[in-house]
C-alpha cells in the first residue's frame, strides 16, 4: 500500500486531482448543512452578480435562486450518478467479460454479440432514449448511464481474462482440482482488476458528463438540482448573465478533470511498468 | 599486433535503487582480429551489457561511469554519434537472440538486408540485389531468389537467424557481436548456425564476441573465454585451458553444474505400473471456417508408454515435437481426441471432468516458468494450501504440511508469509514443486521444470528432484529438450519427433547406441560433447 501511494503521488497532477475531488465530495456531503433551504427556492433578488450582495457569494439566477446552493447540491447529483452508474457498469462489464473470456466458445460469442450491439449505438443518443422511455428520475438516469457505459469494461475484462486463463498459475489451479468458481474469483479476477479500476475512474468522468448532458436537455430528475440543468436553464441568458452558465460549467470541467487526473495517477500506481516504458 | 577491441577498466552504472550499483565493474579484455571470444555467465552477470557497450547501445538508464573502449585504435567513447552510426553495421555488427523480434515483421527479408547497405551507401543500384543474393547463398539459405521476397514469419527460426547473419555480414565488418544467437533455436539448428559462424571466421577472418550461458556452446566455439560473475570478470584465458583447469572457484562451480550426458546411477524403479498411455492422439486446428480451411496440426500421434512407481520417464524432443501437449493431455489441461490414459485402474479419458477432480490430487504437475506459475497476488501459504483445501483438508493440517514441505524443498518456514516476487527463480521453482507435493501425488508431470533456470540453480533443482524421487518413490514424467538434464534424472527415455515417440528405452542404451536416425541426429548435434568426458 505504501508503494502504491508513493507511485501515485509521483504524479503531481493526480495529487491535485485528488485534492480537488476531496473538496467536491466534502461540498456534496455537507450541502444541506451549508445551504439549508432548497436550491430551487427563490431566496433573493434575481440576477445578482457574484459577490454583489452578502449571503449570495456566487450571485442568483433569473428567478432569484442561490447559485452557490445550486452548485453545492448539484455536486451531490453529479457524484452520485457518476459513482453509482459506474459501479453498475463495472458489475455488468466484469460479469460479461469474465464469463466470455473464461468459457470461450458459444458463451463468448453470445455475450460479445450483446456487447457489440450496445457498443454500436451512440452512447448519448441511447441514454436520451432510455431516460425518455422511463420517466426521468435519478434511478432511470443511473440505469441509462450504466447501460451505455459497460461495453468497454466487458471488452477490457474479456481481454485480460483471455490472457490470464492461459497463464501457468491458472493451469496449476486446474491441476490442483480447484473448483471453477474459486479459479475465477481467486486466481483470475484479482489479477485482472487493476486495469478495471483505471477504466472505472474514467467512466466516472464520462458518466458525470452524460448526466450533465441529460439534465441540460431537460431529462434530469426534477427533484434534484444538477449542474447540467443549471447550464441548460441559463443558456437563454448567456449574453446578459454569462456567470449563470460559466459557474456550473466550470464545476463540471473541474470535477471531470480531477477525476481524469486521479484516473491517470491510478494508472501509474497500478500499472507501474507501463509508466516506466513511457519515461 | 594491436588487438581489434580493447576494453579497459570499464565500469557501467546501474540506476540507483537496484540490488547493486554497477552493471559491470572494472572489466578489461581484448578481442584480436579473427578471434572468437566467448563471454559466459549466469543471468544478471552483465555479459550482455558488456557486449552492447562496445557499440555504445546501452539499455536506458545505464551509463558508462569510467573506462576506455577502443576499436582498431579508435577511442569509441570519444567518438561522435555520427561516427558511431557509421561504425555500426559497417565495422561492427550484431546478431540477437530472438531473430523474430530483431527482424521487421512487415518487410521482406531481402529488403531488410538491402536497407542496411542503403543506410551506409554501399553497393548502389543493381549491385545491391546481387550482393543480397550472394550473402543469402553464403549463409546457406535455400533458393535465395525466392527467399529474399519472403516475410520473416514465412521462414523458420533457423532461416531467420541466417538472415540476421547475412545482414551482419553485408558490409564485411571486422567484428560481430553475437548475444545468445542460438539460445532460441533447437539443438539441431543450433549446430548448423554454430558451424556457419565458424566458417565465417575461418573464411573472412571476422572476429566474434559471443555472449552465451551455455558451456556446450562455449566448448564448441571459443578461442578465448571470459567468465563473468555479478558484473565482474573473474576469469580470462584460452578456452581449452579454462574449461580443462578453471582457476577461479566460480568458474569451477559453473562447469561442475553442467550435467553430463551419462546416465546417473539411480535406484531401480518398482514393478507396479502407475500410469500408462495407449494410442494417444491430439490434433489442433482442422475443420473449415467460413473462408478457408484451417491448418491441421497433429501434435501428439499414437503415443504409448507406461511409468512405474519410482521411475522417471524422460520425454525429450525439440520445440514443436508435441512433448508439452502430451504433458498437458496427461493432466487433462488439453483433451486428447483418441487413446487411453490409464491411471489407478481407470481410463481417465472415459470419466467426466467433475469425476476426474478427486483423482487430480494424485496426478500433479510442475510447470516450466517459475515466474508465471505462481499467482503474484497470493502469499506462499495460500498458494500451497489452496489445493489440499479444495479437496477438504482442514486448514490447520494443510498449514502444517506446507511448513513441512517447504523445509523438504529447502526453503525456510518464513517463506510462508511472503509473496512470489520476493523469491528468485530457483526458489520459486521449489515452491512450485512443493505445491505439487502438497497433494501427496503418485505421479508428477514436470514440463521443462529447469529450462528457465541458470545452470547452477538448475543443478540444485535437479538434485532436489532426484532426492525427492529417491525418498518418495514417485512416478515422474519429465519433459525436457535437454538431453543432459534428462541424463541426470531419467531411468527411461522416450524421444519425440513430430508428435510421435520414435524411440524409447533405458537412458543408458539410448545414449550408448541410439537406434532411430533422429535420436542419432539429436545426440550428434549436442554441443560440447567432449565436456561429457570430464571426470
Amino acid at each position: 500500500m505504501t508503494s502504491f501511494w508513493r507511485r501515485f503521488s509521483r504524479n503531481a497532477g493526480a495529487v491535485i486531482g485528488l485534492a480537488v475531488l476531496a473538496v467536491v465530495i466534502l461540498v456534496a456531503l455537507f450541502a444541506s448543512l451549508m445551504f439549508s433551504t432548497s436550491p430551487w427556492q427563490m431566496v433573493g433578488p434575481p440576477l445578482l452578480l457574484p459577490f454583489e450582495e452578502q449571503g449570495f457569494a456566487l450571485g442568483t439566477d433569473m428567478l432569484g435562486r442561490d447559485i452557490a446552493a445550486g452548485l453545492a447540491h448539484g455536486a451531490r447529483v453529479s457524484l452520485l450518478v457518476g459513482v453509482v452508474s459506474t459501479g453498475c457498469a463495472v458489475v455488468i462489464g466484469v460479469a460479461f467479460g469474465t464469463l466470455a473470456g473464461y468459457f470461450g466458445g458459444a458463451v463468448e460469442h453470445a455475450l460479445m454479440s450483446v456487447t457489440e450491439f450496445f457498443q454500436t449505438i451512440p452512447q448519448l443518443a441511447m441514454a436520451v432514449v432510455l431516460v425518455a422511455i422511463f420517466t426521468p428520475t435519478l434511478e432511470s438516469i443511473v440505469i441509462a448511464i450504466a447501460l451505455v457505459s459497460w461495453p468497454p469494461v466487458a471488452r477490457l475484462v474479456r481481454a485480460e481474462v483471455l490472457s490470464l486463463r492461459e497463464r501457468e498459475f491458472v493451469e496449476a489451479a486446474i491441476v490442483l482440482g480447484r473448483p471453477t468458481r474459486a479459479i475465477i474469483f481467486g486466481e483470475i479476477l484479482p489479477n485482472a482488476i487493476s486495469p478495471v479500476i483505471v477504466a472505472a475512474s474514467l467512466i466516472v468522468a464520462t458518466a458525470i458528463l452524460t448526466e450533465a448532458a441529460l439534465s441540460f436537455l431537460g431529462l434530469g430528475d426534477r427533484n434534484m438540482m444538477s449542474w447540467g440543468f443549471m447550464v441548460g436553464a441559463a443558456r437563454t441568458m448567456l449574453r446578459e448573465a454569462p456567470w449563470l452558465t460559466v459557474l456550473p460549467g466550470l464545476a463540471i470541467l473541474v470535477t471531470v478533470l480531477a477525476v481524469n487526473l486521479v484516473g491517470e495517477g491510478l494508472n501509474d500506481a497500478l500499472n507501474p511498468r507501463l509508466k516506466e516504458r513511457g519515461d | 599486433m594491436d588487438p581489434l577491441v580493447r576494453v579497459e577498466n570499464l565500469t557501467i552504472r546501474l540506476p540507483p535503487g537496484g540490488d547493486r550499483a554497477h552493471a559491470i565493474e572494472d572489466v578489461s579484455f581484448t578481442v584480436n582480429e579473427g578471434e572468437i571470444v566467448c563471454v559466459v555467465g549466469e543471468s544478471g552477470s552483465g555479459k550482455s551489457v558488456t557486449a552492447s557497450a562496445v557499440l555504445r547501445l546501452l539499455p536506458r538508464g545505464l551509463a558508462i561511469a569510467s573506462g576506455r573502449i577502443s576499436f582498431a585504435g579508435e577511442d569509441l567513447l570519444a567518438a561522435s554519434a555520427a561516427r558511431m552510426r557509421d561504425l555500426r553495421g559497417r565495422e561492427i555488427s550484431m546478431i540477437f537472440q530472438e531473430p523474430l523480434s530483431a527482424l521487421n515483421p512487415v518487410m521482406r527479408v531481402g529488403n531488410q538486408v538491402a536497407e542496411l547497405m542503403e543506410a551506409h551507401g554501399a553497393y548502389p543500384g543493381e549491385a545491391r540485389r546481387a550482393r543480397t543474393l550472394a550473402l543469402f547463398d553464403y549463409v546457406g539459405l535455400p533458393e535465395p531468389v525466392q527467399l529474399i521476397e519472403a516475410y520473416p514469419f514465412q521462414i523458420s527460426g533457423g532461416q531467420r537467424q541466417r538472415v540476421m547473419i547475412a545482414m551482419a555480414l553485408a558490409l564485411e565488418p571486422k567484428l560481430i557481436l553475437a548475444d545468445e544467437p542460438t539460445t532460441a533455436l533447437d539443438v539441431t539448428t543450433q549446430k548448423q548456425i554454430l558451424e556457419l559462424l565458424r566458417k565465417i571466421r575461418k573464411e573472412r577472418g571476422t572476429a566474434l564476441l559471443f555472449v552465451t550461458h551455455d558451456f556446450g556452446v562455449v566448448a564448441e566455439m571459443a578461442d578465448r573465454l571470459l567468465v563473468m560473475e555479478k558484473g565482474r570478470l573473474v576469469e580470462d584465458g584460452p578456452a581449452a585451458q579454462v574449461l580443462a583447469a578453471p582457476r577461479h572457484p566460480y568458474t569451477r562451480s559453473l562447469i561442475a553444474a553442467v550435467p553430463r550426458l551419462r546416465p546417473a546411477a539411480l535406484p531401480a524403479p518398482g514393478d507396479q505400473v502407475v500410469l500408462s498411455v495407449e494410442g494417444l492422439q491430439k490434433t489442433f486446428g482442422g475443420g473449415a471456417s467460413l473462408l478457408r480451411r484451417r491448418r491441421k496440426v497433429v501434435a501428439v500421434k499414437d503415443v504409448r508408454f507406461s511409468v512405474r512407481r519410482g521411475e522417471t520417464l524422460g520425454i525429450v524432443g525439440e520445440s514443436g515435437s508435441g512433448k508439452s501437449t502430451l504433458a498437458r493431455c496427461l493432466v487433462r489441461l488439453v483433451e486428447p481426441e483418441q487413446g487411453r490414459i490409464v491411471f489407478d485402474g481407470h481410463d481417465v479419458r472415459a470419466i467426466s471432468r467433475d469425476e476426474f477432480r478427486p483423482l487430480r490430487r494424485r496426478l500433479q504437475m510442475v510447470f516450466q516458468d517459475p515466474f508465471a506459475s505462481l499467482n503474484p497476488r497470493k502469499r506462499v501459504r495460500t498458494i500451497l494450501t489452496d489445493g489440499p483445501r479444495a479437496h477438504g483438508t482442514p486448514a490447520p493440517d494443510a498449514q502444517a504440511r506446507a511448513a513441512e514441505l517447504l523445509s523438504l524443498v529447502g526453503l525456510d518456514a518464513s517463506a510462508l508469509d511472503r509473496f512470489p516476487h520476493e523469491f528468485s527463480g530457483g526458489q520459486r521453482q521449489r515452491i512450485g514443486i512443493a505445491r505439487a507435493l502438497m497433494m501427496d501425488p503418485e505421479v508428477i508431470v514436470a514440463d521443462e521444470p529447469v529450462s528457465a533456470l541458470d545452470v547452477s540453480v538448475q543443478a540444485q533443482v535437479l538434485e532436489l528432484l532426484d532426492g525427492l524421487q529417491r525418498r518418495l518413490r514417485l512416478a515422474m514424467v519429465f519433459i525436457t529438450h535437454d538431453l543432459r538434464v534428462a541424463a541426470r534424472l531419467c531411468h527411461t527415455l522416450a524421444v519425440m519427433h513430430r508428435g510421435e515417440i520414435v524411440e524409447t528405452g533405458p537412458a543408458g542404451d539410448i545414449f550408448a547406441a541410439p537406434q532411430h536416425p533422429y535420436t542419432r541426429q539429436l545426440l550428434a548435434a549436442l554441443p560440447g560433447r567432449h565436456l561429457d568426458e570430464r571426470p
